[in-house]
């Protein structure tokens, strides 16, 4: 399966395409049984079933044969299972980190395991620099100072563009909540964060596939550290969840390309 | 590992807090680096089902139980609590597992990993048929990520797969120094590709090389007699797994 990978600044700015990606299923299958957090043996057939992955057999396809290109991915009888796709969307960012955001080391990609998963990113990870030239492109900041140690990345996997955005506002959600608790040990991360989202569908009249990584850089970190740091103050977090939603709001304005 | 009920009830720590006004402690040793090694290496062998290395890393890190520590202060110790209270958890699930099924004693305990010669690599065997067998190898040391590759993709060339080594380099997992995106831009016409076929003895064997310093080889028993005893089927995998990281010549 090859994908088109795409960084984009925010949630809608400027798009850079950085290539291509070559996964097959068992790729996809050994990221996701290391880094899902559903017990599923074999995640490789399961997405190659749900995404028509295309990747067997080498030969001519014959109908005799069964590949996922050419039955499973009718068989409509059955409900898809949450959990498989819960699992691609949680691993999907492992992959890219590593093949296309300079995580060279396997050090550099660490899970994190909170209890409540909706409360934190599913990945923080070291790029190699910390600053791709790709997101410099993408979001106009040329050698920002990063002084912090690992970008909070967050992970989805969805099937159209409609629940793509809906997945970035709630992983927007999660890095926001990744900057308020993490404000006093490390306030320096606050206003960055990257949401990899894997859109394998599209609809009929748009059929879509690609990884798009959306690189969240803060316009003026200062105001936003205040914005935290006052609400800390105050137990107002819920109101700051609820203005990180809202695109209207100051403090989605600190953010850059995020309204 | 002590064993806890893992349906204790709540302690007043988990009481909702007051507005959070405490001065910002001392740096929180930038996100346990120091401990991170360990953490992912935790998480390597729970994959392959090495219990007793995860056990023994887990314990060398966690040895309160009763405090809790927060995720986003201490992420890695955080997530070393949370992975022991979930072992423990499925240790008793599993403990009433084995006693409903009637599974003899000798069976119950987590099997002790196989170990490369040249120390690297730890793996366990998964039996899924008569014939069907799985190795999951993790990378123990992950200061050998580079030969690890290197060794993966030197084997998958031996066994016939072109440009296999140009792949690994080209990946250039395991190497520290930056590159940047402008590096990759072209298309990434070749996945990871380190996987290969082969035989050794009765088994045919599939390693696959993952991207996260994980080997997966599928083992399938092809000789119509079916193996007499275990000591068969694990001296084909110990001898894969010493050809992959032997001991190193002198």
């Amino acid at each position: 399966m090859n994908v088109g990978v795409i960084v984009v600044s925010g949630m809608n700015g400027p798009e850079v395409p950085i290539g291509t990606m070559l996964v097959k299923p068992s790729e996809v299958g050994a990221a996701s049984s290391l880094y899902g957090s559903t017990y599923i043996l074999r995640m490789g057939l399961h997405f190659d079933r749900y995404v028509v992955s295309h990747s067997i057999p080498g030969f001519q396809a014959v109908p005799a044969i069964y590949t996922s290109a050419a039955i499973a991915a009718r068989l409509t009888g059955k409900g898809r299972a949450q959990s498989v796709s819960g699992n691609i969307g949680e691993s999907i960012a492992g992959l890219v980190a590593r093949r296309k955001l300079g995580a060279r080391m396997q050090d550099d990609v660490w899970p994190v395991l909170v209890p409540n998963k909706k409360k934190a990113p599913d990945f923080v990870i070291k790029l190699r620099p910390m600053f791709p030239a790709a997101f410099e492109t993408a979001t106009t900041m040329v050698g920002p100072a990063i002084n912090f140690s690992r970008w909070p990345v967050e992970s989805k996997a969805v099937s159209t563009n409609g629940q793509a955005t809906e997945a970035r506002k709630k992983a927007l959600r999660q890095l926001g909540t990744y900057w308020y608790e993490r404000f006093p040990f490390e306030p320096d991360v606050c206003g960055y964060g990257i949401v990899v989202c894997f859109i394998y569908r599209g609809t009929p009249a748009a059929p879509t596939r690609v990884i798009k990584v959306h690189v969240f850089t803060p316009t003026n970190q200062a105001a936003l550290r205040t914005a935290i740091q006052a609400h800390r103050n105050n137990n107002t977090k819920p109101q700051y969840l609820a203005q990180l939603d809202d695109s209207n709001s100051a403090l989605r304005g600190h953010l850059r390309d995020a309204t | 590992m002590t064993q806890r009920d893992p349906k204790r009830k709540k302690s007043k720590d988990d009481k909702k807090k007051p507005p959070d006004r405490r001065e910002p402690p001392p740096p929180a040793g930038d996100l346990d680096e120091a401990a991170g090694g360990d953490f992912n290496v935790v998480n390597l062998a729970l994959w392959a089902g090495d219990l007793e290395t995860a056990r023994e890393i887990l314990d060398a890190h966690v040895t309160a139980q009763g405090t809790q520590i927060s995720p986003f202060e201490h992420p890695v110790l955080s997530s070393f609590q949370r992975l022991r209270r979930q072992l423990v958890r499925r240790l008793n699930e599993y403990s009433a597992l084995a006693e409903s099924a009637g599974l003899p004693e000798e069976l119950r305990d987590a099997n002790p990993p196989l170990q490369s010669s040249g120390g690297h690599l730890r793996a366990i065997i998964w039996a899924e048929s008569e014939r069907d067998y799985e190795l999951r190898c993790y990378l123990r040391d992950l200061g050998w990520e580079r030969e690890f590759y290197e060794r993966a993709a030197g084997l998958a060339e031996e066994a016939g797969v072109a440009g296999a080594a140009d792949r690994a380099a080209r990946r250039g997992y395991g190497v520290e120094e930056a590159h940047t995106l402008v590096d990759e831009a072209g298309d990434d016409d070749a996945a990871n590709g380190i996987a290969w076929a082969t035989t050794s003895g009765n088994m045919f064997l599939q390693p696959e090389v993952s991207d996260f310093c994980t080997c997966s080889v599928r083992g399938v028993w092809t000789a119509a007699e079916l193996p007499a005893q275990a000591a068969d089927v694990v001296r084909i995998f110990q001898a894969f797994l010493n050809e992959f990281d032997p001991v190193p010549v002198a």
